[in-house]
């Protein structure tokens, strides 16, 4: 193997900067194309997700454990739940409608907003944004450690992508 | 269609679900490998120039083998199992 003259940096807030906003990282670290284009596919998903399931895809109480994937995106997952629980919850943007007492969780919601979303529909938008959340997380943890203002490979990485050009070969 | 046309005009972004979702569900698997691609390669690629032909292949790699799986389980289900002996 040959030997990569490349240092790994440690760039701690990219990494914050990174959760605050996807993209956001490399754009403070000075890599800002590859910030804008992580952006664009970070974002493509978040918002693809939004309009397939609504803002009901994002609940912090009732899909606890998607929305720990989902929250790799940051504040604006937490933004999301809050307009699901201001627009929707609320009854404010539908009628609510009364649902069935549930019979395996006894602190199921008694009505649920005419606007909730429901199989297919649910199930990609939650997803979306779980990957998404996902996806952003690989994100920031590259721009923790991508050298600043260098646009360029970091070393000690899969060989045959990016570690082919480590060592100065540009 | 028309029934999907007329759900589009009622449709409010982000506070309704698609119109349309749950039959078209497949189709979502485009821009879910569009935005995987996109964001993985920008952070993969060591050349940005190389950045969009590499997302729009690697979108093509996942469509086409997911669609190759599907054929595949389709033969397999529809037409080779049930040429097997029920016992």
């Amino acid at each position: 193997m040959a030997n990569t003259t490349s240092q790994t940096s440690f760039q701690p807030v990219a990494a914050i900067a990174g959760w605050i906003f996807p993209g956001l990282g490399h754009i403070v670290s000075g890599n800002a194309r590859r910030g804008v284009a992580a952006m664009l596919g970070v974002l493509l998903l978040f918002i693809s997700g939004l309009l397939v399931g609504g803002f009901d895809c994002v609940d912090r109480k009732e899909d606890k454990l998607w929305f720990i994937g989902q929250a790799g995106c940051g504040p604006i997952t937490f933004a999301a739940d809050w307009a699901n629980s201001a627009f929707l919850k609320s009854g404010s943007a539908a009628p609510m409608l009364p649902v069935p007492p549930s019979k395996i969780n006894p602190n199921a919601p008694t009505q649920v907003s005419a606007f909730k979303g429901l199989a297919h529909a649910n199930e990609f938008g939650t997803f979306f944004i779980f990957l998404a959340g996902l996806m952003n997380v690989c994100v920031l943890l590259d721009a923790l450690v991508r050298e600043p203002s260098s646009d360029a490979p970091t070393s000690g990485r899969r060989s045959g992508d990016a570690a082919a050009v480590t060592g100065g070969a540009r | 269609m028309t029934s999907l046309a007329t759900s589009m005009l009622a449709w409010t972004p982000f506070l309704q679900p698609a119109p349309g979702a749950d039959r078209w569900w497949w189709l979502l698997i485009i821009p879910l490998a569009l935005g995987m691609s996109v964001a993985y390669k920008a952070i993969r690629v060591a050349d940005l120039r190389e950045f969009p032909r590499a997302a729009l292949v690697m979108t093509a790699q996942i469509v086409g083998g997911l669609a190759a799986l599907a054929i595949f389980l389709f033969i397999l289900v529809v037409l080779v199992l049930p040429l097997l002996p029920a016992e």
